[in-house]
Parts: C-alpha cells; structure tokens; sequence
C-alpha cells in the first residue's frame, strides 16, 4: 500500500497514492493508515487525489479511520474525483465526512481546529 | 461494426476483484464510454463479485465466476454466473447506522444500474445488470 505522509502543524496530511482503493486492498489500506493516524496529530486529511476507484469495501475501510479519529480529532477527505464524490453521495458519506477540493481547502478548514487543539 | 464483448473468469475471491475492476473499466473506456457510466458499470460487477465471493461462495472454495459484458449503442449488459449458494441480492437490506463500515453493495448496485435480475440456479446463480447509457439518453432527447 503505497502512503505519503506530510505533517502540518497540528495535522497530518495521508496522500494514498494507490489507483484503486476496493475489496483486494481495504484491509491492508485501514492497517497502514491506521498506524499513521497513531502517531498523530489526530486531525487528518486524507486525499485522494491519486484514487481513480472505490468500492463499498473502500468507502467502509474510510469510515473505520473516522471512527478511529472521532473524539480525539478529526478525519476529513481532499482530491476526491466527481466520480467518486457520486459514490460519497449515494451511501451519504459525505454527510457524515467533510470532503474538499484541495488539500489547501482542507488545511484551511482545519487550521482552526488545529490551533484549538495546540492550545 | 462489432459489438464490444468482454467475456472474464475470476476466482470467487475478495484479491479477484481488483483485476477485474481494472479489466472491467479497460474494456469500457476503449468502447467509447464516459467517465462516470465506466465507473457505475464497474462499480456494480465488482460490489456483484464481492457478494458472490463473500456470501454465495464462502463455502465452496475459490470457485469461477464469469463476468460478460455487452456495450451496445444504447445500454451495456453484464452477466456475472457462478456456481455458488445464493447471495443476499435484495435492495433495501443496507446499514441503519449511517457509520457501518459494510452492508452497502447491494442498494449501491440498485442505485448506479437500471435494472438488476437475480435467477437462483439448481446449482449456482446468474446476476444480470443492465445500464442505459447516458449519452444515448440524451442523443435520443435531442433528435
């Protein structure tokens, strides 16, 4: 499972650089975030940018990591293709899940979560 | 000239579905599909193989199971048959906790597919799915 991991300030940012986010790899992509989210800081952008697909078993591996950060901070999505973005919509994930553009739209978001949290 | 036909034996196993959702979408986009229609299509066949592996097969070892796909003008039709038990296939059965992490496939094949058939087989079973194009769709609007 390919990661990059860029900390921000009080956030982290896990670019998933992987064309294909399904079934054959949901497990193996929860276990390699999760020990990311781990480390902290707990509030997380996760983007998508290079994701081309997503299945109902990668959609549930993204709410395994929101759980996993609820309460103690924040998981958001950035770069998530129209295509996908009609799958968020159709099991109503993007309800439950902030999604932005741009990693730039989500740090900005979440800058004042993070000042919050250094505090 | 020829209809595009993609005929697929994968094993019934959750590591099958990545190959085939990549073969799946190859076959599409070189049809002449857009985006989005390529992505509902395949989005539907591999949440189908992931039934059928996780539920119609779980008992009977990695068994085939063979993907058809028909591009016409107007519609693209899949057939996914395998020799399984049958899966759960009905529509509306998905999590009331909107944080589940599973339940979804079915409703969201329902939901991206016009029309979804399941024929229960003395031994096995035939998933039939069936997208109106989009761009036919509005072709036909047009003229």
């Amino acid at each position: 499972m390919r990661l990059a991991r860029q900390l921000h300030d009080d956030l982290q940012i896990v670019r998933v650089l992987e064309r294909r986010l399904d079934a054959s790899f949901s497990e193996e992509f929860i276990r390699a975030v999760s020990d990311l989210i781990a480390r902290g800081p707990h509030l997380v952008i996760l983007d998508l940018s290079s994701v081309e697909f997503i299945d109902s078993r990668g959609l549930g591996s993204v709410l395994a990591l929101y759980k996993m950060v609820a309460g103690e901070g924040d998981l958001v999505i950035s770069g998530a293709r129209d295509t996908i973005l009609t799958l968020f919509r159709l099991a109503r994930i993007d309800n439950i899940i902030a999604v932005y553009p741009t990693e730039g739209d989500a740090v900005a978001a979440l800058r004042p979560a993070a000042a919050i949290a250094g505090t | 000239m020829a209809t595009p036909v993609l005929h697929l034996i994968v094993p019934a196993g959750l590591k099958s579905v990545s190959e085939a959702g990549s073969r799946i979408r190859s076959f599409l986009e070189a049809a002449g599909l857009d985006e989005l229609d390529s992505f509902h299509i395949e989005l539907a066949i591999v949440e189908v193989i992931t039934n059928v592996a996780r539920h119609g097969c779980a008992e009977s070892g990695e068994i085939p199971i063979t993907v058809r796909l028909t591009v016409t003008a107007e519609a693209v039709q899949a057939t996914i048959e395998d020799s399984g038990s049958a899966p759960p296939m009905r529509p509306g059965s998905g999590p009331s906790d909107p944080l589940a992490e599973g339940g979804r496939g079915i409703d969201i094949v329902y939901s991206v597919m016009d029309e979804v058939t399941h024929v229960v087989l003395k031994r096995g079973n035939i998933i039939a799915l069936t997208k109106r194009l989009r761009q036919a769709a509005s072709a036909e609007a047009e003229s």
